[in-house]
């Protein structure tokens, strides 16, 4: 194979790597926390899309892009307490609650899709692209864009990763996600930290969006895909530590992208889930993954 | 005449048809060791979670803390209005080191104190129950079984309690662990707290109770003076049951 190819090919899968960091840690995030999977993860991604178009767009209310990337980032904060509170919270105490929570999560990601084609039109929409050109290194050559994608997802997850191990409220939502009835005796309000999981889950989706906007063409339905590969990353890696899915995430990046250079794009997603399944016979805890949860 | 700390008035727990609290009442006197006795599934360990509503409340029933019902409050806010809990296994945040355990309680009850304060009430909440400050910041999960008790108590002191719940501390521990375990409770109560006891090793239960309780079926057999309790022949009878001719 050529060099340039190669190079390519592992750029191409550090791009799709880091994106599916960044969609797969709020899923994650939820499962360590609430032990249940958020089905409405795709619908956020494709939320925080179209919010960022809303605030950013000149045919809508036209912010300069960082203002309107962090408003979005507030509205997807309180859209995902809120739905938390709608979805989930109702039945946080029943023992069936991880199979009630895929009906009510799924149910929301179609009234949020169904909101976005109502609101917005299907119509595909961009956002601009975060900055032109291009950078060499020798045989690589590097969108800024890409560049300045890959250095934000790595901020961005650094600074949940340092909020959750250094600040109060992250030392409590660890707390939480270990041991609910231990963390309400030490005075801690659960639902509420639940809530702020939510809120952080559907905020980093959010900003996903944001990038997969930049990319490509946004539809209402946009989050879908994006959330099926979010599910693998996160089933791949393991359902245990925040960290486990970035890792897990940079390896299906580039199994995604030498399997679409190999075998084309179709059926690139064969071999994904094949991988998957392969990890999971030989290690059914995930790559990275522990039987218990924790964050 | 001292008003009771805490009280219990006809709480009752009920899973369909099986009463697992059967209507006990009882008082408990500031600073008072308040043991509870009883053989397995007689309720005891219901009698704390109906208390602090974790993970359920009463079927009915009152539970006053300084003669005001607490049964309304959800269970954070019961930690925070003065009854803290700990529990028989030892339900640390393993992942969390052994100060980080104490500060979750610290910051819950003082959220707006500087953190170099909330840090000291936490060490403050560990010397007390003599945790070793050489392990301050070692993971909870890798600590031995005794020093993980230690940390549970300390997180729960670290609220401030008016009343400590202790859900059989002794168990699972070797003599000389129980008998540190009984000096923690003794200072606990020194320092002007209440106490109440769960507590399987009958020997440290009569040593350091002012009065004893004894549950069966989830019925109240008994309360009073250590020693006239386990004198009773109704209590007996419930340990060992009843001598067939």
């Amino acid at each position: 194979m050529d060099t340039a190819i190669l190079i390519d090919i592992v750029k191409s899968g550090l791009v799709l790597g880091a994106l599916y960091a960044l969609m797969a840690t709020g899923l994650s995030l939820v499962w360590t926390t609430l032990g249940i999977f958020n089905f409405a993860h795709g619908a956020f991604i494709a939320l925080g899309a179209y919010l960022a178009w809303q605030f950013s767009s000149a045919d809508a209310w036209g912010l300069p892009m960082v203002p309107a990337i962090l408003l979005s980032c507030a509205v997807m904060f309180a859209i995902g307490a809120l739905l938390h509170f709608l979805l989930v919270k109702p039945f946080e105490r029943r023992q069936d609650i991880v199979l009630i929570s895929v009906i009510t999560t799924l149910a929301g990601a179609v009234i949020l899709e169904n909101g976005l084609q109502l609101i917005w039109g299907a119509r595909s929409k961009q956002i601009p692209p975060l900055a032109e050109g291009a950078v060499e290194f020798g045989a690589l050559s590097l969108r800024n864009s890409e560049l300045i994608l890959m250095g934000l997802v790595l901020a961005i997850l650094l600074c949940v990763g340092l909020f959750l191990r250094y600040s109060r409220p992250g030392r409590s939502m660890r707390a939480v996600a270990q041991n609910q009835d231990a963390a309400a005796l030490l005075g801690l309000n659960v639902p509420l930290y639940f809530s702020m999981v939510f809120g952080i889950a559907a905020l980093t989706a959010g900003l996903a969006g944001v990038f997969v906007g930049t990319i490509r063409f946004m539809s209402p339905s946009m989050g879908s895909e994006p959330l099926m590969k979010a599910l693998i990353v996160v089933i791949f890696g393991g359902v245990a530590r925040f960290s486990s899915p970035i890792y897990a995430a940079l390896i299906i990046g580039q199994i995604e992208a030498f399997s679409v250079y190999f075998v084309g794009l179709y059926w690139a997603p064969a071999v994904l889930f094949f991988t998957m399944i392969v990890v999971l016979l030989i290690k059914p805890e995930g790559l990275f993954g522990k039987y218990q949860r924790t964050l | 005449m001292v008003d009771p700390i805490l009280s219990a008035r006809g709480v009752a727990k009920h899973f369909g048809g099986l009463k697992a609290v059967n209507d006990v009442s009882f008082d408990v006197l500031p600073q008072q060791i308040f043991g509870i006795a009883g053989p397995n599934g007689s309720g005891k360990s219901t009698l704390f979670n109906v208390i602090t509503k974790v993970p359920f409340g009463p079927t009915h029933g009152d539970v006053l803390l300084n003669g005001r019902p607490i049964q309304g409050l959800s269970a954070h806010r019961i930690a925070l209005s003065g009854v803290a809990r700990t529990f028989q296994r030892e339900n640390v945040f393993a992942s969390l080191s052994a100060i980080d355990n104490v500060l979750v309680a610290v910051e819950s009850y003082l959220p707006t104190a500087p953190f170099a304060e909330q840090i000291e009430r936490a060490e403050e909440a560990l010397n007390l129950v003599g945790f070793p400050a050489n392990m301050h910041n070692s993971p909870a999960g890798s600590v031995p079984i005794f020093y993980r008790k230690q940390l549970m108590i300390a997180s729960a002191l670290a609220l401030q309690p008016k009343v400590l719940l202790l859900d059989e501390p002794a168990s699972s521990l070797t003599g000389p662990e129980i008998e540190r375990m009984k000096q923690i409770i003794l200072r606990v109560r020194d320092n002007g707290m209440t106490v109440i006891l769960i507590e399987h090793v009958l020997g440290l239960l009569m040593e350091v109770s002012d009065q004893l309780m004894v549950l069966d079926q989830g019925t109240m057999i008994a309360s009073g003076d250590p020693v006239a309790v386990t004198r009773d022949p109704i209590v007996i009878e419930a340990y060992l049951g009843v001598a067939h001719e």
